[in-house]
């Protein structure tokens, strides 16, 4: 009955943040490692079966669906401790197992090849559903096989499914710096033109910001794959919160994702999450005191969001949604609000109302933390407009001198032409204008 | 011969060691006594009825005396043929014929005088002796009461004694002295005797018992041969019986007195026997009084202790079952609780109220005992909170030992107190700690109970909730009367129990029953408001009445507290008002026809909760309204959520949306834009009921739980609790509700209209693809400027009541609640339409 949701983890990235993701969950839910439910874990109030489905013998299984077409993290996943949660016909690997070589036009090709095996999985996933909301897709959209199968995917649900949500939490490559991938703004490209159309809500994360929190915040001097992966399950699973331990509001992700998403075209969500603390690393030193006002005025701080934007003058908030989890005292809530307004901390749309919405939720009774108080901000900021500019820029750079542009011409999409490129600039293009008149008072009069 | 050795030699040992002491005092005393016996004399009426009585007695003192071998010189002096036949054949029966024979009273009383000085006080002591046993003697009699004292109620009054004149005037001063005590002893007996009898009580019987006791004790101890002795003797014994006395006469005359009886028991079947005051606690609490007069002489202390702790016995047997197990064993109406058995569990069933638990028990107020008296309202609790548990069916096995031990130790203390305050501590010790208990045993159940509700009346976790509407959106469509109860509910119970659903843990969750009715929710509420406003006109019939009594009570007190109670009420009567007035229904049916496209709009579905029998006493069915007004508030907005996110998730979705034509195009991003407002409005809206309302004040009613110790507490908090979250919810101000419901209707109509659009828009581009192009425009443009006129309407609408709303709650934020302002930041926060009031309506945003 509760309102499922079926998470998609597609490559390198989307699989090792899906394990932390499934740690994190089970350490909330009391669920041991292999899916049974630990003898402590006896409260109940929680709601298992959104994220849960039960087997035969009782234990848990993730509604979960891992798909790479390289064997390395997969099998990682399945020699770890975790390797019994996961339904085993719901991995899928690929046949030859050779990777998509970061190459976006590769990884949508293998999606049209085994589109019939990965389908499959979703519906059998689906059919043992009772209410399906959405679904919750984990990529990144610089490598291959999230970028490129990603894509293909969220095409092929939109058709598929079409009254289902489709969530992604996507990462953003590090722009600011070149990477090693230096086809990454053309994957980047190819993959917003799909979240822009086909999927519903994008909870956009940054590698580049996430290497910063995990420095400046949690003090860590080279932070790993593996720590700034934590921060993102920590994300998602605080995102969920409202889902997993219904409250009086907030229970189904309609609900959460319509008020922060007025008009359809601007869904990418930008997140903070307050207070992080480091596992081991110098404890004492991150705990702070928190309060409510403390934690809502800290989300509002650009250095804790996940996402590096430059924001204009004009850049405003569409909307907020905190998510706090702890004890808060509804009127400690309402101070705080009317603080941040004092101080003008948030400046907001025009052209109609918008506010911090705030949804109070229980700490999971298994997961000790040192803080009274967390929240996690998840927010439409029309600065977002910026990290897509800089893809642009990125892109253009490459595009004009048409640099790297073979291995994309094997696939499908590029036998006839180049023209998926531009059409994808231009769409994207259009998202950041759509965002820029969404900062000036007559947006709703914006298309005519 | 049932006289036991070891209480006479202590008798005697301790007369002997006061005797010292007492002899000055008792002198004295013994004059008061004397002095108060005259003044009060009067004549033997039943002498039969006391001579029955001391029979037993008699016959063992006089068989002691024959015993005596001093006494018995004596005796046959005087007449040798006593000790032959049955001793007091001759004294007793001295009316007797054979008496009449041998001694005629003439002939007596000339005999006084001529004996020997000797044998006059030899033949006194014998008199003396039998007088005291209540018997008259050969030159003592008793004086014939006077024709006008006859009349009156006589028979514990004291008989006053004559002495012959003949005798010897040093001895007739010592008898006289005496003879007070053969009064007292009388009167003693008749008091005894008559308090024995059953309607008495067993306080009384108690009583008597000790008093009968004392009196055996008395006169066990025998006489020596001369007056003189016998007036030394009978010092101690003289002092016991004349406080005896003093006692005994308060309970008589505290029986006398008229009770105002305002007892609905006793007035029904009004009872013949002893009236209220002279039996049970009141006894008990005159010789409590007594004692306390009494503390300055230690041996009349005694006494009255003595009789205090043999006569509180079976009352604190009975204060004992009833702090314990809840139960009153009281036969003879003594105790000071009443139970009222007309008022049962099984009435409230059907009748919620709080009668039961006011009622059910109250106290006699002239029964408890003045060392009860502070202690009175926590044996009442005490005792009513077992009774509820008891009649909830639990078995009180687990505390009974303990308390058994508890009943043991009141026991050993009541029976080994001196002091008074000893008493009152046992007493007091074990009831706080029972009822505390007590009370802690039921405040938790009660806590307990309380959750589910609020689980299913403030959709605490709705996510069940969610699912319900899901599965019954099609049901619930139907016009009203033909929509299936038994189909939802047996929905709702498929929800419930659903094993992955957070309810299923929940024993409450039988309870839950499904309900429709007939009026929305702000229809009720209108009416409900209306009623009180005075405005009764507009309801014919029966509802004439009761618009009328209750305006005019609101009229006459304009508390706020107090209205909001009516508005209970009210709407009880209204419920049947409403069924009996079948022109008005037949109005509102219409109503509900022209509307029956939005159905769940003027239908509240209404979750009903069976209430059982000991959360009932905390959950009348006037709180059970308050509840279901706060969940169809709760549900209306969830309602309005939900079709509000099915419209944004069809606005994100669907292809038409998305893809737009160019015409379409135009005016997205207005609908787009009103329906992020509303759904703004309706969520903020949600928020604030739930987490700044309902949450808070839930909190603050559980901490105020936690603490409480009585049931009547509860019900208070329980009932302040309900009114603050109507009162807050803006569930009781008719502007506001007006304004409110004016919004909500108009976010519901909107979807609807968008609904409706998206359709037709679709059936058109089905069209436009199938024919010609050229045709379609026509109709095309007739029909978004159709739909640009109607959201034009809702634009204007919309804004114009939120803007009047959040003024309202501006304006009410002073005289209802400041917790309005919290709605207000919430629903304005970046001041949109603050900003807008230089343009009145969306006139600027229209193009």
């Amino acid at each position: 009955m509760p309102r499922e949701i079926i998470t998609i983890q597609a490559g390198q990235c989307g699989n090792q943040i899906g394990q932390e993701f499934w740690g994190q969950l089970c350490a909330e839910h009391g669920i041991s490692r292999d899916g049974t439910l630990e003898d402590f874990a006896t409260e109940t109030g929680d709601r298992k079966d959104v994220f849960f489905y039960q087997a035969d013998d009782e234990h848990y299984i993730p509604r979960a669906i891992l798909l790479d077409l390289e064997p390395r993290v997969i099998n990682t996943i399945t020699t770890s401790a975790y390797a019994n949660l996961y339904n085993p016909e719901n991995i899928f690997l690929s046949k030859d197992g050779g990777g998509a070589g970061n190459n976006w036009s590769l990884g949508y090709g293998a999606g049209e090849r085994e589109a019939e095996e990965i389908l499959e999985k979703l519906d059998r996933e689906a059919d043992g559903s009772d209410s399906l909301e959405g679904f919750m897709l984990l990529h990144s959209i610089a490598g291959g096989t999230g970028s490129g199968l990603g894509s293909f995917l969220l095409e092929r649900l939109n058709d598929r499914y079409p009254k289902k949500l489709i969530q992604t939490y996507s990462v953003f490559p590090n722009n600011e710096e070149m990477s090693d991938v230096v086809v990454q703004p053309y994957n980047s490209m190819l993959s917003l033109k799909r979240l822009t159309q086909n999927a519903d809500c994008v909870v956009v994360l940054d590698n580049a910001a996430l290497t910063r929190i995990a420095c400046d915040r949690m003090h860590i001097a080279n932070p790993t794959f593996a720590q700034t992966n934590q921060l993102v399950s920590t994300v998602m699973s605080a995102s969920t919160t409202t889902l997993r331990y219904p409250g009086y509001m907030n229970n189904d992700l309609v609900g959460m994702i319509a008020s922060l998403i007025p008009t359809p075209k601007c869904h990418f969500l930008q997140t903070s999450y307050t207070p992080f603390t480091s596992d081991g690393v110098d404890h004492t030193k991150s705990v702070r005191k928190t309060t409510v006002l403390d934690v809502m005025r800290r989300l509002l701080q650009p250095k804790n969001r996940m996402v590096s934007t430059t924001p204009s003058k004009k850049s405003c908030y569409v909307s907020i949604l905190n998510i706090i989890q702890g004890e808060a005292d509804p009127t400690d809530v309402h101070k705080s609000l009317l603080r941040i307004r004092e101080r003008r901390l948030a400046s907001f749309i025009p052209w109609g109302p918008a506010s911090i919405q705030v949804a109070l939720t229980k700490k999971s009774p298994y997961v000790q933390t040192p803080h009274r108080v967390s929240g996690l901000m998840l927010a439409n900021h029309t600065s977002i407009a910026s990290l897509f500019q800089r893809t642009c820029d990125q892109f253009d750079k490459l595009r004009k001198r048409n640099a790297f542009l073979e291995p994309y011409r094997q696939g499908s999409l590029f036998r006839d032409g180049l023209e998926e490129f531009d059409e994808s600039r231009e769409v994207v293009q259009d998202l950041i204008n759509e965002y820029e008149a969404c900062e000036n008072p007559d947006y709703v009069n914006y298309g005519q | 011969m049932p006289v036991t050795p070891t209480t006479q030699s202590s008798q005697g040992a301790s007369r002997r060691h006061s005797k010292g002491i007492s002899e000055s005092q008792s002198t004295t005393r013994s004059g008061t006594v004397g002095g108060r016996a005259r003044s009060d004399s009067m004549p033997v009426k039943n002498r039969e009825t006391s001579g029955m009585f001391t029979d037993d007695l008699l016959r063992k003192i006089s068989s002691k005396i024959t015993k005596d071998p001093a006494t018995r010189s004596h005796d046959t002096q005087h007449d040798e043929n006593s000790h032959l036949r049955a001793p007091l054949n001759s004294r007793m029966a001295s009316r007797s014929s054979l008496d009449v024979e041998r001694f005629s009273r003439q002939g007596e009383i000339q005999k006084a005088g001529t004996l020997s000085l000797k044998m006059q006080e030899s033949a006194i002591i014998e008199d003396l002796l039998f007088t005291m046993m209540g018997i008259e003697g050969k030159y003592i009699s008793i004086t014939p009461p006077s024709l006008a004292e006859q009349n009156e109620d006589t028979e514990y009054i004291h008989k006053e004694f004559k002495t012959d004149e003949s005798l010897d005037p040093s001895l007739r001063d010592l008898v006289s002295r005496i003879l007070p005590l053969a009064s007292i002893y009388l009167s003693l007996e008749a008091f005894v005797e008559l308090h024995s009898r059953f309607e008495y009580g067993f306080v009384s019987h108690a009583l008597c018992a000790a008093i009968r006791n004392l009196l055996k004790n008395q006169f066990r101890s025998s006489p020596d041969f001369t007056l003189q002795k016998l007036w030394y003797y009978i010092q101690p014994t003289m002092q016991t019986l004349s406080s005896l006395d003093v006692l005994v006469g308060v309970i008589r005359d505290a029986g006398k007195k008229e009770v105002p009886t305002n007892d609905i028991e006793a007035l029904l079947n009004p009872k013949e026997g002893a009236p209220l005051e002279s039996k049970g606690g009141s006894i008990l609490a005159i010789i409590a009084a007594g004692m306390l007069n009494m503390s300055g002489d230690p041996v009349t202390k005694k006494l009255y202790g003595f009789l205090l702790n043999k006569a509180s016995v079976p009352y604190i047997g009975m204060l004992e079952s009833w702090i314990h197990k809840g139960e009153i064993r009281d036969p003879y109406e003594e105790f000071m609780i009443v139970e009222s058995r007309k008022v049962s569990k099984e009435n409230i069933k059907e009748d919620f109220n709080d009668a039961y638990w006011e009622q059910r028990y109250t106290i006699r107020e002239n029964h408890v005992p003045t060392f009860l008296e502070p202690l009175k309202t926590k044996i009442l609790l005490a005792g009513k909170y077992l009774n509820v548990i008891r009649e909830c069916g639990i078995h009180l096995s687990t505390s009974s030992a303990e308390q058994n031990h508890g009943v043991a130790a009141v026991n050993q203390e009541s029976s080994s107190y001196t002091e008074r305050n000893d008493v009152l501590a046992a007493l007091s010790g074990g009831k706080l700690v029972d009822t505390i208990e007590a009370a802690y045993h039921y405040a938790n159940r009660k806590l307990l109970d309380l959750l589910s509700m609020k689980r299913y009346f403030f959709l605490d976790q709705s996510d069940f909730f969610t699912h319900f509407l899901d599965l019954a959106s099609t049901e619930l469509k139907r016009p009203w009367r033909e929509v299936s109860l038994t189909k939802l509910q047996s929905l709702l119970d498929l929800v419930l129990r659903n094993p992955s659903s957070v309810t299923v843990n929940d024993v409450f969750k039988e309870d839950l029953k499904v309900d429709m009715s007939h009026l929305s929710l702000v229809d009720q509420l209108l009416r409900i408001i209306s009623i009180k406003g005075q405005l009764q006109g507009e309801v014919p019939g029966p509802g004439d009445r009761v618009g009328s009594r209750i305006s005019g009570r609101s009229k006459e007190s304009r508390a706020r507290t107090h209205s909001r109670v009516n508005s209970g009420e009210g709407q009880q009567q209204q419920n049947e008002s409403w069924q009996d007035d079948n022109a008005y229904g037949a109005a509102m049916e219409g109503v509900m026809a022209t509307s029956t496209e939005l159905p769940l709009q003027n239908k509240g579905t209404l979750s009903d909760y069976s209430v059982k029998f000991p959360l009932s006493l905390v959950i009348s069915r006037k709180a059970l309204t308050k509840y279901q007004l706060l969940f169809r508030h709760l549900l209306y907005l969830k309602h309005g959520e939900q079709v509000l996110c099915n419209t944004w998730t069809e606005h994100a979705k669907s292809t038409i949306w998305k893809n737009a034509s160019p015409e379409l195009k135009q005016w997205r991003g207005r609908v787009y834009g009103l329906r992020a407002r509303m759904l703004t409005f309706v969520q903020q809206f949600a928020y604030y009921v739930c987490c700044e309302v309902l949450e808070p004040n839930w909190r603050d009613l559980a901490s105020k739980l936690a603490k409480v110790s009585t049931v009547d507490q509860v019900l208070q908090i329980h009932s302040d609790f309900l009114d603050t979250c109507l009162n807050q919810c803006m569930l009781t101000n008719s502007k506001l509700l007006r304004i409110y419901s004016k919004l909500m209707s108009t976010c519901i109509k909107f979807t609807n209209y968008t609904d409706r659009f998206t359709r037709a828009l679709m059936a058109m581009e089905v069209q436009l693809d199938e024919e010609a192009a050229a045709m379609a425009p026509a109709s095309q443009v007739q029909q978004i400027e159709q739909a640009m006129r109607r959201l034009n309407e809702f634009e204007d609408g919309f804004i114009y009541h939120l803007k009047l709303l959040i003024e309202a709650l501006n304006f009410y934020s002073a005289t209802e609640t400041v917790q309005f302002l919290c709605l207000v930041v919430r629903l304005d926060y970046n001041q949109f339409y603050a900003n807008q009031s230089s343009d009145i309506g969306a006139s600027g945003l229209i193009v």
